[in-house]
């Protein structure tokens, strides 16, 4: 099957304008025809979901959770950013379009980032309309940050809670079309299959859980808004109901899996500090703005960090990259804080963090400058962690915070499978509800968490930070054999005819012990290194990601091929007309 | 007709007929008070007050029946939004801890509120529905507060009013809308000074009578 | 600074909104003062499930302190002793050893039980529909500047 990514032709900048004016409107009268269900209700689907009823849908919209306003976009935290130029330091949106596709390490689609770049605007606008309260300057206007290294101010938002406010915006919206009758809302029910008719998505199988009944809902379009699937690493910065389930049963069902082994590892988390921990904390990365990340010189120095002197400490990063220092790009910050800690030189009661300093930082700007910058990071840290980083250094370790793969789609985000149909009579059958009662009829040894728990050492030993191709032959053989006991020797109590929380992990779990092969294979066929995607056979002689455009400027999109077979590769080629593709560097 | 009782039947608005009809028994505290400190005047100043109240003939009886319906509206919506609390919790706590701002006179309204109401009966067959004909109203009461169960009885139940107002003073101000975090510390202040007038201005009075028989 | 405390629970069952609850005893050793309220109740459930019993059903999600799904009252407080802090930022330094802990669902006949300290909360997505929103079509917003709001 040829993948067409179905981009308008013409210069970058007329892309979407030519697209919008091509494509076919439905008259007013008509759209109160069309059903279309949206599955999900963050930020992606809760404005889905909301935009599609203001315009005169009928909309059906799922969530897993008890409400649409806890979805995990709740949790993020800088802000977002636009092209608005408010702060007239020099942005538009071409300098957006281009920072984005720098920052993806050219293996995204230019004209998809070049109409981010051009909707950005207008999202500022509709959130404020919604009643976002972001930030605002002593006269009223906006007010705007710098974040991640950008060079221009361009991040809009509400304190450390940027994600929360958006979210709620959305939400209100999305309930006023639900008071309006535009909106269904479906909560606690998990997506379980696509329903493929003719080769289009007509609708979706979810269960209650609340009931654990199995319903079928059909709809002239399917809105997969499910999020990302870093919890296959066990241990995240995700919220504990985000999983793969949906995406991967849409995969099995002929729909393209693109990328999955791009993750992003996040280099200022709260440390690892036992087995039994469920859940990982990001730390906004602004901290290393003022702090100072270094280890003892000496491997396994144990002593505590107030006793360690200036001559034997090691600031890796100062050292290695002068000119950024501390502020080198995520993932570069990130492997160096693995090699260190596999040196033997991490700090901690596991050995498996650095220290971030601020008592320089303290020194030179004061206590109160760095409490007005960071106050309610350092109450968080001393909350979860009894420790207090105006006195002792913080700890902190990398962590999966997010994921750039997913279901493959154009540009007009549709995946290779039609999602548009016109209405008739659907006849769905149930596939789920076999599973549940096989997960519930092993009577092993071992909980559905210690499974994950050990997927997830697996992945991030294998499969995380750096990889290299020993490493991931070998990990897809430990996935098989794991997935292989956890069908024989996994427990599952209760029963599928109520509120079963087990089993709503179990099935998840079931998907991700599936889907890490998946992630393993590819990271194994793309034979280079970018952005999120690092194999140590394949850097530059400053340790840094080598691409190779040559042979891997394409997106990789798998295609299900059964649960025995090997999935096919499709690749779709990325053309870079517009910009130039370059080497980065931090030295 | 169905605004009004939409709005008045939601548990908001008999919250806010508690709060009118409480207040409205507040500014009734201050000027019965008021009238009531003549006593230490003496016995001709209380009488000459009992007598011009009573010269003010219609308007006395219009007073009286608007405290006897404010009377009414607050103790059945109270005892409503009592019961309906209840309701609302049909399996209780198994433990119970003083958090969320709960007061002493937050916590007793509704008993306090029905000691108050029996009090007020007790109170009005004493003082007011008496055969007055042969006797002034200053008799009346150091009879009355000659006998010390008298006396026990009426400053408890000051100290009771007292713990009422101290909940009932800020709180109606509250369920108005007046509610801020510049002014709510001002009023719960002020709700505690009001109660401390009502107790000691009121409690102190049958003491006193009895101190002067 | 960390210790293992060894700590006794009682925590309310009960298997769905129809049928009355109790509750049950439970110990938990050697559980971490670093551990958060939700990973200790989580060992607890590793244990039961192995057991072969029904571990304890409880909502939960973020585990960073934003998404509003957990909640309990613990020793007769929502959320547990801390000031604002929710139950998955509640961590298990604010006990002692010995100590015992009971946990409740949320009481209120408007959330009814779920399964044992989950409740169904759907009565508050209730009260946003009766107008809690902002009542305009984002479609055609105005410029983001054009209303300058007090900074407040």
């Amino acid at each position: 099957m040829q993948l067409d990514a179905k981009i308008p032709s013409g210069p970058l900048t007329e892309k979407w304008d030519k697209h919008r004016f091509e494509l076919k409107l439905v008259n007013p009268a008509n759209k109160r025809k069309y059903n279309i269900i949206v599955v999900g209700t963050g930020l992606a689907g809760g404005a889905a979901a909301a935009s599609l009823a203001e315009l005169g849908y009928y909309v059906k919209n799922f969530c897993v959770q008890d409400s649409p306003r806890r979805a995990h976009s709740i949790a993020a935290q800088g802000g977002i950013n636009a092209a608005k130029n408010y702060q007239n330091d020099g942005d538009s949106i071409w300098r957006l379009f281009y920072d984005t596709i720098k920052g993806g390490d050219f293996r995204a689609r230019e004209a998809n980032v070049y109409r981010l770049a051009q909707v950005s605007n207008n999202i500022i606008d509709q959130c404020v309309a919604q009643g976002v309260p972001f930030a605002r300057e002593y006269g009223g206007l906006l007010a705007n940050r710098s974040f991640g290294g950008a060079q221009v101010s361009r991040t809009f938002y509400a304190r450390g809670q940027t994600g929360q406010q958006l979210l709620l915006g959305a939400y209100s919206s999305l309930m006023r079309q639900v008071a309006a009758g535009q909106v269904t809302l479906f909560p606690r029910r998990e997506m379980l299959d696509l329903v493929v008719i003719n080769g289009q998505a007509r609708g979706i199988l979810v269960r209650n859980l609340i009931t654990g009944e199995i319903e079928s809902h059909a709809a002239d379009a399917v809105v997969m808004c499910t999020g990302g699937y870093a919890n296959v690493f066990y241990l995240s910065t995700n919220a504990m109901a985000s999983n793969v389930s949906a995406t991967f049963r849409a995969y099995k069902k002929g729909a393209f899996f693109a990328n999955p082994c791009y993750t992003q590892i996040h280099p200022t988390c709260i440390p690892v500090h036992g087995t039994y921990q469920s859940k990982l904390t990001l730390m906004s990365e602004s901290l290393r703005n003022d702090g100072r990340v270094w280890v003892p010189k000496i491997p396994g120095d144990r002593r505590p960090p107030s006793q360690i002197p200036e001559s034997e400490r090691d600031y890796y990063l100062e050292n290695k990259y002068p000119s950024f220092g501390n502020l080198v790009p995520r993932d570069v910050a990130s492997r160096n804080a693995k090699t260190q800690c596999d040196m033997g030189k991490g700090v901690g009661e596991t050995g498996f963090a650095v220290y971030l300093d601020f008592k320089d930082a303290i020194k030179r700007d004061g206590k109160e400058v760095i409490a007005q910058k960071y106050g309610n990071l350092f109450q968080m840290y001393e909350k979860i962690t009894a420790s207090n980083p105006y006195e002792a250094p913080m700890m902190i370790y990398p962590a999966s915070h997010y994921v750039m793969g997913g279901l493959w789609v154009d540009y007009n985000l549709m995946s290779n499978l039609p999602g548009l149909f016109v209405m008739g009579e659907a006849n769905f059958s149930d596939h789920g509800a076999n599973r549940t009662s096989k997960l519930l009829s092993i009577n092993g040894k071992r909980t559905v968490d210690d499974f994950h728990r050990e997927l997830g050492h697996i992945l991030w030993e294998y499969c995380g930070m750096s990889r290299n191709d020993e490493g991931l032959l070998k990990a897809r053989k430990l996935i098989q054999e794991l997935r292989g006991e956890f069908w024989e020797n996994s427990v599952t109590p209760g029963s599928d005819k109520d509120f079963n929380q087990s089993l709503e992990r179990a099935g998840r779990v079931a998907d991700f012990l599936e889907f890490a092969e998946l992630m393993v294979v590819d990271a194994f066929e793309r034979k280079e290194s970018c952005g999120g995607h690092f194999n140590e056979g394949y850097q530059t002689e400053e340790n840094e990601a080598k691409r190779d455009d040559e042979n891997f400027c394409h997106v990789a999109a798998w295609k299900y091929k059964g649960d025995d077979a090997e999935p096919k590769l499709h690749k779709e080629p990325l053309a870079f007309e517009n910009v130039e593709l370059t080497q980065r560097s931090y030295k | 007709m169905n605004w009004f009782t939409n709005t008045f039947g939601s548990s908001v608005g008999k919250k806010m007929m508690m709060a009118v009809t409480g207040l409205f028994f507040c500014v009734f505290l201050v000027l019965h008070l008021a009238g009531n400190l003549t006593l230490y005047m003496g016995k001709d100043a209380f009488n000459s007050y009992a007598e011009h109240l009573h010269s003010l003939g219609p308007l006395l009886t219009l007073a009286e029946w608007g405290l006897l319906i404010f009377a009414v509206v607050h103790i059945s919506t109270g005892l409503l939004l009592f019961y309906q609390n209840f309701k609302a919790r049909p399996e209780r706590y198994a433990v119970n801890k003083r958090a969320g701002g709960r007061t002493l006179g937050s916590a007793t309204m509704p008993y306090t509120g029905v000691f108050l109401l029996l009090f007020v009966i007790y109170h009005l067959l004493n003082f007011h529905f008496v055969d007055k004909t042969h006797t002034t109203i200053f008799q009346i009461v150091s009879n009355a507060f000659a006998q010390p169960s008298y006396v026990l009885i009426y400053t408890f139940a000051m100290i009771i009013a007292a713990v009422h107002v101290s909940h009932g003073f800020w709180s109606a101000f509250q369920t108005l809308g007046a509610n801020h975090p510049k002014y709510t510390p001002f009023l719960r202040g002020l709700s505690l000074v009001f109660s401390l007038i009502v107790g000691i201005g009121f409690g102190f009075i049958p003491v006193y009578v009895s101190l002067l028989v | 600074m960390t210790k293992n405390i060894n700590i006794t629970l009682k925590i309310w069952r009960q298997k769905n909104a129809s049928v009355k609850g109790g509750f049950e005893t439970y110990h938990a050793a050697n559980i971490s003062t670093d551990m958060s309220f939700l990973e200790m109740i989580d060992v607890v459930n590793e244990q039961l499930t192995l057991d072969g019993k029904d571990p304890v059903a409880f909502d939960h999600d973020c585990r960073e302190g934003i998404c509003g799904m957990c909640g309990a009252v613990v020793n007769g407080r929502a959320h547990g002793p801390e000031k604002g802090t929710t139950l998955c930022q509640l961590h298990m330094r604010h006990f002692s050893d010995g100590d015992t802990i009971v946990i409740e669902p949320w009481r209120a006949k408007a959330f009814p039980i779920i399964k044992d300290i989950a409740v169904d909360r759907s009565a508050f997505d209730q009260i946003i529909i009766a107008g809690g929103y902002i009542s305009v079509n984002v479609g055609g917003a105005p410029d983001a500047n054009a209303i300058p709001i007090e900074n407040g």
